[in-house]
């Protein structure tokens, strides 16, 4: 019974994610050129908030330095092609190493503590970040920031660019494909399963024998990871970096998502990415102050649901 | 399972409810689109307010007469946030899904630098309103026209009356980051070059309450004056603290130091001191016809303030909200625009182009540089006198030039 | 006295007065998240609304002294409905307190955005004298506010330690269970304190208002660093935050006399981080 509702937890959101997958790789030749470009911005954050989720959602690690690994990565992709005159794809390998080595060494500093300790270290160190950034403007451009030529991938005879709009659409979306194969086949992994057991009970885990700081470092170094790949993925499709992409909104935003769209699920997080990215659209575009019907919708969906609204959905599936 | 599908469903359907508007036919009727970027919320929500009146006002009076060659113009207002992730998306917005043909304005720099590119690849030209020098250069291209004056101008402008009236020996205080950098570095250079010193650089951090630690003991005492780049909350801190440590001294403040607030409030600490400008806020210190009419227009009072409610206007910058529409107006009838495929002929006639002093052109004559695209513009010092603040010169265009550093003509269209 | 010497101690006295006030909305905070469970991200903007609050009472009744009685007066009517029927529901459950209040935070700035505005306005000195001391001219008013906190401080203190009443708070800070098992009402507890902290947030920002100024995102600039000086003076000690406040806040002052100031800044994040590591609890985690 115990095994058979595990599983079940874990079908629902991969069904959604796939339909999900399915419809955006639908919708991407089919939308009007404007919902186009929104639905792109849109892949990178599901990308950012599912990457938070390995950490938060996963192992309970309410990390609120990710603007570090977003601000990295997307450096990484705008050193790597202004500086180092890569390719594209190469860049955005470049900024997923970006991701691994900030993510070992706020993780090996971080992860032995626990809690509220956790989240106010990961906090400075973002802060930490967030004023180099703004400072070293000959390095980062600062709040300026740096534009970006990209330049052309090609794969044998067949020569693409970013510049493309359904290419750039594609790219990310097959980013987005990916990831979630990658952090879904590592859900159901026995390391996955041993993140889990570190979120329901720590103690017992190491009890058990295993070394948990080992495993929260792990989890924390993927999600590090994932969160870096958004942020080059975002630095290519704006062709632009600034230090605002190490700002406080970019630590806090995920959360946000994760919480409202579904906690622990992967995939959940994408509807709370999906509503935000809307109201920002276009319900800015009728009332300029259109975040406090954003703030009575998060009061409302925390209220229903602590694991928000996927959360909900599977809840109600298993009763 | 129902629930999810349901919201997928309903999410493609929003998406799908964006279309383009298309062109309803191709009726000699069919609006010119304008986008407006601007920043209604964020740190630089204080711009936003006045930018967006300045630019329905202009708009109502071109529709008024009649609009651009007998079509009609659609104002579209998105805000930006004052983030450059939103500003960039909006823009594609403005452009993509409502159709605009040319965009106005954001006061950031960030976020111009940012939508610059997307206005070359979308082939839509942008007429932002900050003030980074890079803008009409390194981070510019040929679809960008910076509609204000910049860092550099301004301190060009400004070095000769600093020398001049206010001292040889100066001290630089700007807010740390890149538009305070900026004027640092332009301020050095110029009144470094015309036979002044400045003998200390201070920076502070943005939105710092107290300025009293980086100015005390840090202001040489044969420094007789202080040139100064903040802005708002700061500026005001910076005065107070400023006047603790060294009442005597002279300020000339950079382009924007003093807009938005009201001289009165200064106080003690703000009398006496000098401000380049590109615009003069009150009536009295550029009184012609033409700028009581624009005023008239835009509905701000004598003083600088909205009539009604008392909010200050960005005046140092709104003109460059105001103008460039008209630029673009004058560059359309001109060259006959039709429709997207015509923007290249709009560029060129932008190019190049001279203007006089007019009820469109209130700040005065100016022209835009064809190489870089900079207006060129004279600009104002003013002061606080007795809590009011009253033009003392004028500084012709002339002294405000310097050679590009770009040639944005030589870029295919 | 040496420039440097007269230089180095105005730094600290300021840095001193600067860490009072955080002090004071810090001691809010963890008076939230001690009690209640609350990770209280729109702690911020609370202090944001005490100072534009203040800004409309001085505007309809010229006195700034006023407002630290109508203010805080206004802030209790508030919070004390939006503990009980908005926040009672999440608490508890660090993570959804956090996302609630992100999203009370949302709300509470557009609202100001939409009434005071996004323009910066200055509050004029209510107190425009100096004290020069020791070759150094102090604002007058800086010193009051010193003072102010300091008694309010005091005042906390012995509501906390010496009063019954305070006495059932921390008790329920320590242990909630226990502290409704002995027959303590929980419902009343959780409205006072959170009141309490509003209140300080609040107070926090109007004798901050005339030194900063009031903008709509001020609340952005005290949040984060109330929230490290919570955890580094170590969760549930008071004692902890008080010291944490006055010692990193004064240090920030001195370092930024001979470093630049985000030297300084990150010198301090540094000393942070290196605190937490050599004490994972925090200074005096009880």
């Amino acid at each position: 019974m115990q095994s058979e509702k595990a599983l079940e937890r874990r079908e629902t959101p991969t069904y959604f994610a796939i339909v999900f997958l399915l419809l955006l790789a639908v919708m991407g030749m089919v939308l009007p050129q404007g919902a186009r470009s929104l639905v792109t911005h849109m892949m990178v954050f599901c990308i950012l908030a599912m990457g938070y989720d390995v950490c938060f959602g996963l192992t309970n690690q309410c990390s609120l330095g990710h603007a570090v690994f977003f601000g990295g990565g997307a450096y990484g992709v705008v050193f790597s092609i202004l500086h180092l005159k890569m390719g594209v794809l190469s860049s955005v390998f470049l900024s997923l190493g970006a991701g691994f080595i900030l993510a070992v060494i706020m993780g090996l500093v971080s992860v032995r503590l626990t809690e509220a300790y956790f989240v106010i270290i990961t906090a400075i160190f973002f802060s930490v970040f967030h004023l180099l950034a703004m400072d070293l403007t000959w390095l980062t451009g600062g709040d300026d920031g740096l534009s970006l030529q990209l330049p052309s991938l090609s794969f044998g005879s067949v020569t693409l660019s970013l510049y493309h709009p359904i290419a750039n659409y594609y790219f990310v979306l097959i980013f987005l494909a990916i990831s979630y194969l990658i952090l879904d086949r590592m859900a159901r992994s026995p390391m996955g399963k041993i993140f889990v057991s570190i979120r329901e009970n720590e103690k017992r885990v190491q009890f058990l024998g295993y070394n948990i700081f080992r495993y929260k470092l792990m989890a924390f170094i993927v999600s590090g990871m994932f969160s870096a790949l958004s942020g080059g993925l975002y630095a290519l499709t704006l062709r632009y970096g600034s230090a605002d992409f190490f700002s406080f909104h970019w630590s806090i935003m995920p959360i946000v998502w994760c919480l409202i769209g579904g906690l622990g699920t992967l995939a959940g997080s994408w509807i709370g990415v999906v509503i935000m990215s809307l109201f920002q659209y276009y319900v800015s575009g009728w009332w300029t102050y259109y975040l406090i019907l954003f703030g009575i919708i998060i009061l409302l969906i925390l209220r229903i649901s602590r694991k928000g609204i996927l959360g909900y959905v599977i809840s109600r599936r298993l009763n | 399972m129902f629930v999810v599908l349901l919201m997928i469903l309903g999410f493609a359907l929003l998406i799908s409810a964006s279309s383009e508007r298309g062109a309803i036919g191709q009726a000699k009727k069919e609006p010119i689109k304008i986008g407006l970027l601007v920043e209604k919320t964020g740190g630089l929500a204080a711009y936003g307010y006045s930018h967006e009146r300045v630019m329905v006002a202009a708009v109502n009076k071109v529709n008024k007469e009649g609009g651009i060659l007998g079509r009609p113009v659609e104002l579209y207002v998105e805000d930006s946030e004052s983030k450059p992730s939103v500003g960039a998306l909006k823009f594609r917005k403005l452009v993509e899904t409502n159709g605009v043909h040319f965009v106005f304005n954001s006061n950031s720099s960030g976020i111009a630098i940012a939508c610059n590119p997307i206005a070359k690849e979308l082939k839509t030209p942008y007429f932002p309103c900050s003030s980074a020098a890079e803008i009409s250069g390194e981070k510019g291209n040929r679809y960008v026209f910076q509609s204000c004056t910049n860092v550099t101008q301004e301190c060009k402008g400004g070095a000769d009356f600093a020398l001049k009236y206010l001292g040889k020996k100066w001290v630089t205080v700007v807010v740390n980051y890149a538009w305070g950098w900026s004027n640092e570095t332009e301020f050095t250079k110029y009144i470094t070059e015309k036979g002044g010193k400045v003998l200390k650089s201070i920076r502070v951090p943005l939105g710092t309450g107290d300025w009293l630690p980086y100015l005390k003991g840090n202001i040489p005492a044969e420094a007789e004056a202080v040139y100064f780049a903040n802005f708002g909350a700061d500026f005001l801190s910076f005065s107070r603290d400023l006047h603790a440590v060294r009442p005597d001294i002279k300020r000339l403040g950079a382009v924007y130091a003093i807009s938005a607030q009201d001289p009165k409030k200064v106080g003690i600490e703000g009398e006496g001191l000098y401000c380049i400008t590109s615009y003069p806020t009150r009536l009295e210190g550029l009184n012609t016809k033409y700028n009581q009419d624009f005023r008239n227009l835009i509905g701000v009072d004598p003083e600088g303030k909205e009539k009604g409610t008392g909010k200050y206007f960005v005046l140092a910058y709104d003109w460059a909200v105001w103008e460039p529409f008209f630029s673009l107006k004058a560059a359309i009838e001109k060259s006959g625009w039709k429709g997207r495929g015509d923007t290249p002929k709009v560029i060129k006639t932008l190019e190049g182009m001279a203007i006089k002093e007019s009820l469109e052109f209130p700040q005065g004559d100016m022209y835009i540089r064809a190489e870089d695209h900079l207006a060129i513009t004279g600009l104002y010092i003013e002061q606080v006198q007795k809590g009011e603040l009253k033009v003392v010169t004028k500084i012709p265009a002339k002294e405000a030039i310097y050679s590009p550093t770009v040639n944005h003509t030589k870029e295919p269209l | 006295m040496p420039e440097i010497l007269t230089t180095i101690l105005f730094l600290l006295v300021n840095g001193l007065i600067w860490g009072l006030l955080i002090a004071l909305i810090a001691l809010g905070l963890s008076l939230i998240f001690g009690v209640m469970g609350i990770v209280n991200m729109a702690h911020g903007d609370i202090y944001m609304a005490g100072a534009v609050l203040s800004f409309y009472v001085i505007g309809m009744f010229g006195n700034f002294w006023l407002s630290l009685i109508l203010v805080p007066a206004i802030i209790i009517l508030i919070s004390a409905p939006v503990e009980r029927f908005v926040l009672r529901p999440y608490e508890g459950h660090h993570s959804s307190t956090m996302i609630a209040t992100v999203g009370i935070s949302f709300i509470l700035q557009q609202i100001a955005l939409g009434t005071y505005g996004g323009i910066p306005k200055k509050i004029t000195n209510p107190w425009p004298v100096s004290f020069n001391f020791l070759g150094v001219d102090y604002p007058g008013y800086r010193l009051l506010v010193a003072c102010i906190s300091i008694l309010i401080l005091s005042g906390l203190w012995l509501f906390l330690y010496k009063t019954s009443y305070g006495i059932l708070l921390r008790a329920s800070m320590q242990d909630r269970e226990m502290a409704s098992a002995m027959g303590i009402d929980v419902n009343k507890i959780l409205i006072t304190t959170f009141v309490i902290g509003s209140v300080l947030a609040a107070v926090g920002g109007i004798l901050a208002a005339p030194i900063n100024q009031v903008f709509y995102l001020m609340g952005n600039d005290v949040i984060l660093l109330s929230f490290i000086v919570v955890i580094i003076g170590g969760l549930g000690s008071l004692k902890g935050t008080l010291i944490a406040a006055l010692s990193l806040c004064s240090l920030e002052g001195v370092l930024a006399s001979v470093l630049t100031p985000i030297q300084a800044k990150a010198a301090i994040f540094v000393i942070m981080i290196l605190v937490l590591v050599r004490c994972p609890k925090g200074l005096f985690a009880e």
